[in-house]
């Protein structure tokens, strides 16, 4: 009954698959602008470096991490909204019951 | 590549409008992917790691404050910055996000938990109505 056992929606896996993937780009690009910094001794030619790697690669780190977030918070709504559902389908048969109709009488729509 | 056919239940509409039962879309996905993506969802390893991962960006950043604090030249400073200083505090932010990921993924679950249960008793309360109903 854990989140994990539910199925995934191909969409969200391949988003978070994609996402990951970024993360670890930027790391490749921190690399790359710490190896090109590194090789240089004049400041003025280090600081496109640090601009173009340290900071592009932070704004990918942290713009993936926060649409990797929101993918995880949209997926668990999804998974309490459909529990939800259940709940209410429940208490509506039970309803009927209580009401002296056969359940599924009323209906399952929302009243 | 395989394309797999999925059913989705969608949420209810906020103006109280009509369910939408499913959805079924047909998006590409391998299932080595699912694979791989379904145990990295684990809570307790996506608190733990996220932990580990936090700490060792702290330990980054104080490697790379160590490091340009003796050097006397900024163009020597520079690269300590953008390898332990700037990966660091990415590791800080991917620790963060990890952890938070894993304790929603974990509340989630006592919630799923919880829905369940008053499902259940809702169920057991409906039977025995039907029961006391019938005799």
């Amino acid at each position: 009954m854990t989140v994990r056992t539910q199925r995934m929606h191909p969409a969200l896996i391949t988003s978070l698959v994609i996402l990951a993937a970024a993360v670890v780009v930027s790391f490749s690009i921190f690399w790359l602008s710490w190896r090109g910094a590194a090789r240089e001794q004049d400041v003025a030619r280090q600081v496109p470096f640090v601009i173009s790697g340290g900071l592009g690669g932070l704004a990918i780190v942290g713009a993936s991490l926060g649409l990797l977030l929101t993918q995880v918070r949209r997926w668990l709504d999804a998974l309490a909204a459909a529990d939800l559902r259940d709940v209410i389908a429940s208490a509506r048969a039970l309803l009927d019951v209580v009401a002296g109709d056969e359940p599924g009488e009323a209906g399952h729509g929302p009243r | 590549m395989t394309t797999t056919a999925t059913t989705v239940a969608m949420a209810e509409e906020p103006t109280g409008g009509p369910v939408r039962e499913a959805r079924t879309t047909a998006v590409p996905v391998t299932p080595r992917a699912r694979r791989v993506v379904r145990p990295l969802l684990a809570p307790d390893l996506l608190i733990r790691s996220g932990v580990v991962v936090l700490v060792a960006g702290f330990a980054l950043i104080a490697l790379a404050w160590g490091q340009s604090a003796g050097e006397s030249q900024v163009y020597r400073q520079l690269p300590y910055l953008l390898s332990a200083g700037v990966v660091g505090l990415a590791m800080v932010m991917v620790g963060v996000a990890l952890a938070t990921a894993g304790t929603r993924i974990r509340d989630a679950d006592e919630q799923r938990r919880q829905m369940a249960e008053l499902a259940q008793v809702l169920t057991e309360v409906r039977v025995a109505l039907e029961e006391g109903s019938g005799s």
